[in-house]
């Protein structure tokens, strides 16, 4: 399953991927789309002016799966990604409650979760294609080869 | 060779998911008592409050048993099971053979045990027809009495103050959730319910419910009465264990498995509220009966059905919930202070903030949170890989707190964030 990795040491919580996935992800594809529509992937940042993108990793035993009892979070048969369905999904926080990298985040205003869709559609992730040091990229690796 | 699966919820779905990703052709039976589709009963009080639609209670579609190739039995009851000869019993007197048996009869909710029980207007909100019944009656009462203040109780009470009623929530203990949460957090929800209109009375008890061919009052043991058109009993769950009850089957709490999900006898396994498992943090048995736990041991069964071998690390306790905007989170021991236990603790009432860590030995056993969310699932993580907290006490307490924050104790232990995941979010830390 392909997912977007992250070169931590190449991160300088600079947030374009914040922007770029707000942007994507919203209705007209505008910068005005970011007040619109918050990003899937979250920069925290860390001293010396680093930072690490927190983001949904596509587990394979993936434990929002597990927890949503709504069906809104599924696995795709066809593409083996984690898929989020916001008509289907409640806002229970129970997905929230057990991801281990805050990559699924809660939108209170809306009473749904959000997370990395992998811009499904495009070639690239617009986060990847919108890092300027290249910290971020999609990686193919599959279990048996790590 | 055929694999016959009883239950159609949480842990029947995710069973039959595990098996069907690396088995496509031995056939799968399910059997099912009540009639209606798959559906989610978590999502029951969602439903009552007029939030969700009956279809969309459903948490998998209609194509799935075709998709999963499985032969669904519904409205068909399991009386009993003789394992010896690899038998089910059905309710219209027929058998069923199975070469492996998974048992997800999942629980009941508990009677009241009280007088008057029986009276029209009295529910418990378990299934989908006790959902219906309570919506066929919205119109007929105005004060609904809930009676018990854990997770289904105050969800059956908000949903009915959705739908507009007058809502008692009355509850023996001294505060709400006790059996989740402490007395801080439970305080933090009954305030919130309280400034939408729900009244909540503890340290009551319910000795009767009066009524005459309809509910009247709930009469209390301390004298004076609750006048209410509705009752909502909301006093816990039981495991399902009818079904092997003369089968020599192992049971006590829920029915006994081993790290397999495997029950005393060969070839049958148990998953869900019915399955008496060992929690992960205090070694013993028990039923944590809670949807995730559900779905991670029927997965694990599933696996083990189909030959592909998994161990179960252990149930563990958690749960979430929120109310009008303020969230709830209990994860691990956080109820009451263990010996040897210490709590570390950020409680800011006036902003609706509590922060409870509860370490034991350098580990950390319980986190109990209200308010916001940040990096509860990192720490779930953490309590359920025993990782040394000892040093990152205060970066775990703080308002910031996430994944990033730690990196430096993931990279020691990437089990804990499944081996694989972490490999790949850090990728330059390893390389
Ligand atoms: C209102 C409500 C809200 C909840 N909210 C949450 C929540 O927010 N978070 C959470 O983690 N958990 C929640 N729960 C608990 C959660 O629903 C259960 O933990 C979960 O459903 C367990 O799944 P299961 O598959 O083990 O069993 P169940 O869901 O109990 O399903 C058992 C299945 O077995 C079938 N069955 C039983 N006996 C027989 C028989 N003899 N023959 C044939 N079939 C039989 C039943 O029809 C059913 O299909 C809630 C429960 C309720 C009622
Ligand atoms: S918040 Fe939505 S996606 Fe997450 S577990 Fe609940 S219903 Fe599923």
């Amino acid at each position: 399953m392909p997912r977007v990795i992250c070169d931590n040491e190449r991160c300088l919580a600079c947030k374009a991927c914040e922007i770029a996935c707000a942007v994507q992800h919203s209705a007209a594809k505008s910068l005005a789309g970011v007040f619109e529509e918050p990003p899937r992937v979250r920069v925290s940042r860390l001293p010396e002016a680093r930072g690490l993108p927190l983001r949904c990793m596509q587990c394979e035993e993936a434990p929002c799966v597990m927890a949503c009892m709504s069906g809104a979070l599924q696995r795709d048969a066809e593409t083996g990604l984690v898929k989020h369905d916001a008509d289907k999904c409640v806002g229970c926080w129970m997905c929230v409650m057990v991801c281990p990298f805050g990559g699924v985040r809660p939108l209170r205003s809306r009473g749904v979760v959000t997370k990395c869709d992998l811009c499904e559609g495009e070639e690239t992730p617009a986060c990847v294609a919108a890092c300027p040091t290249h910290a971020l990229s999609v990686d193919e690796t599959t279990a048996e080869e790590v | 060779m055929a694999y016959v699966i009883i239950g159609n919820s949480a842990a029947a779905v995710s069973a039959v998911e595990a098996i069907r990703s690396v088995d496509r052709d031995t056939p799968i039976s399910l059997y099912c008592d009540e009639q209606a589709p798959i559906y989610s009963r978590c999502m029951l009080s969602y439903y009552l409050a007029g939030h969700v639609e009956k279809d969309d209670l459903r948490f998998r579609d209609d194509g799935w048993y075709e998709r999963m190739a499985v032969e669904p039995h519904l409205g068909s009851a399991v009386t009993g099971l003789d394992a010896d000869r690899k038998k089910l019993r059905l309710a219209d007197g027929s058998e069923a053979s199975y070469d492996k048996l998974l048992v997800a009869t999942g629980a009941k909710a508990r009677s009241l045990g009280r007088p008057g029980e029986e009276l029209p207007g009295v529910f418990r909100l378990r299934n989908l027809p006790d959902a219906e019944g309570i919506v066929a009656r919205l119109g007929e009462a105005n004060r609904v009495a809930v009676l018990g203040g854990g997770l289904v109780g105050l969800k059956a009470a908000y949903a009915l103050r959705e739908r507009g009623m007058e809502v008692s929530v009355l509850v023996r203990s001294d505060h709400l959730m006790s059996q989740v949460a402490d007395a801080r957090a439970g305080d933090l929800i009954r305030e919130r319910l309280e400034e939408k209109g729900i009244e909540v009375r503890t340290g009551v008890d319910a000795k009767a419910i009066a009524g005459d061919g309809g509910v009247k009052a709930v009469e209390l043991s301390e004298g004076g009465a609750v006048e209410c058109g509705m009752v909502v009993v909301g006093k816990g769950v039981d495991s399902n264990l009818d079904v092997v009850k003369e089968s020599g089957i192992e049971a006590h709490w829920g029915i006994v498995t081993d790290e397999h999900m495997q029950t005393s006898a060969p070839e049958v396994y148990a998953a869900g509220d019915v399955a008496e498992t060992r929690d992960l943090l205090t070694g013993e048995r028990t039923v944590n009966a809670i949807w995730p736990n559900a779905s991670e041991q029927g997965r694990v069964a599933g696996f083990n059905m189909a030959g592909r071998e998994r161990t179960y690390p252990g149930s563990l306790a958690m749960n979430s919930v929120d109310f009008y905007g303020r969230s709830l989170m209990a994860v691990g021991k956080v109820r009451k202070l263990d010996q040897g236990a210490e709590e570390v603790v950020d409680y800011q009432p006036e902003r609706g903030r509590y922060r409870k860590l509860v370490i034991r030995d350098g580990r950390l056993i319980g986190l109990l949170i209200v308010g916001s969310m940040q990096g509860v699932g990192t720490a779930l993580a953490l309590i359920k890989a025993g990782v040394p907290v000892a040093e990152i006490q205060e970066v775990l307490l703080a308002e910031d707190f996430d994944y990033a924050k730690i990196l430096h104790l993931v990279k020691q232990y990437p089990e804990a964030f499944g081996r694989r995941e972490f490999l790949l979010t850090v990728k330059s830390a390893v390389g």
